[in-house]
């Protein structure tokens, strides 16, 4: 989904990339903001992020469905958020509810849960080998 | 606390020794860990402790914050290019919660794998998140020590990937908002090294959760094996990443800024800061231009430094191997390299041509963090006194800079030192006795200053026994080694043990009576001109009592006896 609107940053944070350290640019961001056109779906782009592999013919078949989700939540680039402070949530928080004591419980079905996945190596789980060019 | 382990210099004699054995107690940082001598060209060299390797390799001091570069062009005149490094550091610091940044698992490390999880830190369908008490704090005191503007009202934020140490395909983190904005860090450099004060600026601190462990069975190249194993212990346990401005300009100033940054997060008691556990992670972005360029060269981030030495060295391998790039007219290439300790150069992981698009988006399971200002003071008023004031006032009491870094070194010590004080004890002493002897005997029985029996109430009155006369300093090296291990108060050890010191004339007299009766030959020779040999008679009087007659005393007694 954030994929998809690149191009709104009004809508979501998502496109904007981790400032480097050399270049914190929070303002310089925002301010490309000027174009309210919402870009169409690059599928291809979204099929790599979200680690998909469709074929041509899927492409087709979700172009325009994709497109149309995104043109419908387009119509949201027509108001005037001049002078609105960004809003981070909706609705009253009680800060005071909000976090939990460090206090330390175990999970009592957790061999349940470790049992549910796909492969397991002793007390590891088990993955296909992975390469440490693809280090995050 | 390695600091104490650390000294793998021979014992010196003299004031020597106290140097070295200083050293020794700040060796957590290599740059206090040696003797600074000079080389033929000069330039300052150290004979280091590295940390708990205690290799002796020998370390030079950049002499400033710019390399120069020599090129013949082609009619044989030279020209010259200096070069400045423009670093900056991104540190993650992991906090010492009991449990994780977002479920009630226990984050302690070296738990069997995978012993640690439930659905929250697993990643399962429908686990929602709760935000842990401590992490806020620890992040609002982290961002107050460094005198940043703490946000009223921050948020998280999902950074996502994929990679099977991330079960939920995100981490949770802070992208906009930040918890902590524009604070800065205020260094002294080693004494070895020139000394100077610095200030670097600190970008930003934010909250977010460590990822798991993936264990690559064997050498992975060779062995073949076609699996990875994942430990999801270490999954959701907290950070602070703290960012650095690009202000620091040598391997040297990066180092410092890290080891204070280090010293800051455990005077404040919200991380252990051990760098060889991976508790504390830095990743340093470094790039070059010729000195009065404004714009940045292209950056290389290094990882896998686990000590501040080899983050110094690994800076200073970098800014040479990108200079030479540039000399040769090559380009340098955005990429992230890696230090390899065993052949002491960074060597390339990956290179970043198109920039990570990790697509932030708000977390939506989990609510603002929204503090109060009076939370905010409060934190600020109940914060411990930090690296930086205690060397301040350190040194208004009088203690050389020297002194001043290795004491505030280490927090452990810091606060012995200040007890030690509190008991009214000297200071001069008080910093020689722990920076000397204690450090020294702490390392050979390999023991830290918090495991040590000896109280900073019984070392003060070990120094006042000494400043009294009760005791020779001699007397108090003896018995010291004995207080450290078994404990006891410093007054019940002299006592029980006779030792306390002869200064009474009448006794001192008989015994050098006793003496000069027994060795009349020396006593003719010494009459006959051989005054050199007082020094046998001091002796002989010292091993007569144990070392336990006042040397002033027996001196004066001894000359009149001999001379009248």
């Amino acid at each position: 989904m954030a994929g998809v609107v690149q191009g709104s940053c009004k809508m979501l944070p998502s496109r904007l990339r981790l400032p480097s350290i050399f270049r914190l640019s929070r303002s310089a961001a925002t301010t490309t903001c000027a174009a309210s056109k919402v870009d169409p779906p690059n599928i291809a782009h979204l099929c790599e992020k979200a680690r998909l592999t469709l074929s041509p013919e899927e492409v087709k078949d979700f172009e325009p469905q994709i497109g149309r989700i995104v043109d419908w939540f387009a119509q949201l680039q027509e108001i005037d958020l001049t002078d609105v402070p960004p809003a981070i949530r909706v609705g009253e928080i009680d800060p005071t509810k909000t976090l939990r004591p460090d206090t330390p419980k175990t999970f009592a079905d957790r061999e349940a849960m470790l049992a549910s996945a796909p492969d397991r190596d002793g007390p590891f789980l088990k993955v296909p080998k992975i390469m440490k060019e693809n280090q995050e | 606390m390695a600091s104490w382990r650390c000294l793998g210099l021979a014992r010196g004699v003299g004031a020597s020794i106290l140097f070295r054995e200083a050293a020794a107690l700040g060796g957590l940082k290599w740059k206090r860990t040696g003797m600074a001598t000079a080389t033929a060209a000069g330039a300052p060299r150290v004979t280091s402790c590295l940390h708990s390797a205690a290799s002796s390799a020998r370390r030079e001091a950049r002499p400033a914050a710019t390399r120069v570069m020599t090129k013949e062009s082609g009619g044989g005149a030279v020209t010259t290019t200096e070069y400045e490094a423009v670093i900056g550091i991104e540190t993650h610091v992991q906090l010492g919660t009991t449990t994780k940044a977002f479920c009630s698992c226990p984050s302690q490390y070296g738990s069997e794998p995978n012993a640690n999880v439930c659905p929250v830190c697993m990643g399962l369908p429908g686990a929602l998140p709760v935000l842990n008490e401590v992490v806020v704090e620890s992040g609002v005191k982290l961002g107050l020590a460094l005198q940043a503007d703490i946000a009223l009202k921050s948020k998280f934020d999902r950074k996502q990937y994929f990679y099977p140490d991330l079960p939920k395909g995100y981490q949770i983190s802070q992208f906009d908002i930040p918890i902590a904005e524009k604070g800065f860090i205020d260094v002294d450099l080693p004494v070895e090294f020139g000394g100077g004060h610095r200030r670097f600026g600190v970008t930003r601190v934010h909250m977010e959760e460590d990822a798991g462990k993936l264990i690559h069975a064997g050498n992975d190249r060779l062995s073949g094996s076609s699996s990875s194993q994942v430990d999801l212990n270490r999954a959701g346990v907290p950070l602070l990443e703290v960012v650095s401005e690009p202000e620091m300009r040598t391997g040297l100033e990066a180092a410092e800024y890290a080891a204070e940054l280090q010293r800051m997060v455990r005077y404040l008691g919200i991380s252990n800061g051990n760098m060889q556990e991976g508790s504390m992670r830095c990743d340093v972005n470094i790039s070059i231009r010729p000195m009065g360029r404004e714009q940045f060269g292209t950056k290389v981030e290094i990882k896998n430094m686990n000590s501040f030495s080899a983050m110094q060295k690994a800076i200073e391998f970098e800014i040479d191997r990108q200079i030479a790039l540039l000399e040769e007219g090559d380009k340098i290439k955005q990429e992230t390299r890696l230090w390899e300790e065993g052949s002491q150069r960074t060597i390339s992981m990956r290179s970043k041509e198109g920039l990570a698009d990790y697509r932030y988006f708000p977390e939506p399971d989990l609510p603002e963090v929204i503090l109060s200002q009076e939370y905010i003071d409060t934190t600020r008023a109940n914060l411990p006194e930090l690296p930086d004031a205690k060397r301040r006032r350190y040194e208004s009491l009088g203690l050389s800079m020297q002194d001043t870094l290795v004491l505030a070194n280490d927090v452990d010590v810091a606060a012995f030192f200040d007890e030690v004080l509190a008991k009214g004890a000297d200071v001069k002493q008080a910093a020689n006795w722990i920076m000397g002897d204690m450090a020294a005997h702490l390392k050979n029985i390999k023991m830290t200053i918090t495991e040590a029996k000896l109280t900073p109430a019984s070392l003060a009155e070990l120094i006042s026994l000494i400043k009294d006369g009760t005791i020779s300093g001699k007397i108090a090296k003896e018995i010291l080694p004995e207080l450290i291990e078994k404990g006891g108060s410093a007054k019940e050890a002299v006592e029980s043990k006779g030792l306390s010191q002869i200064s009474d004339t009448a006794t001192i007299e008989s015994m050098v009576d006793k003496i000069l009766a027994d060795n009349m030959k020396q006593v003719e020779a010494y009459r006959g001109g051989k005054t050199k040999l007082q020094g046998f008679f001091v002796g002989q009087a010292m091993k007569a009592s144990g070392g336990r007659v006042n040397p002033g005393l027996l001196n004066k007694i001894l000359m009149a006896k001999l001379n009248g």
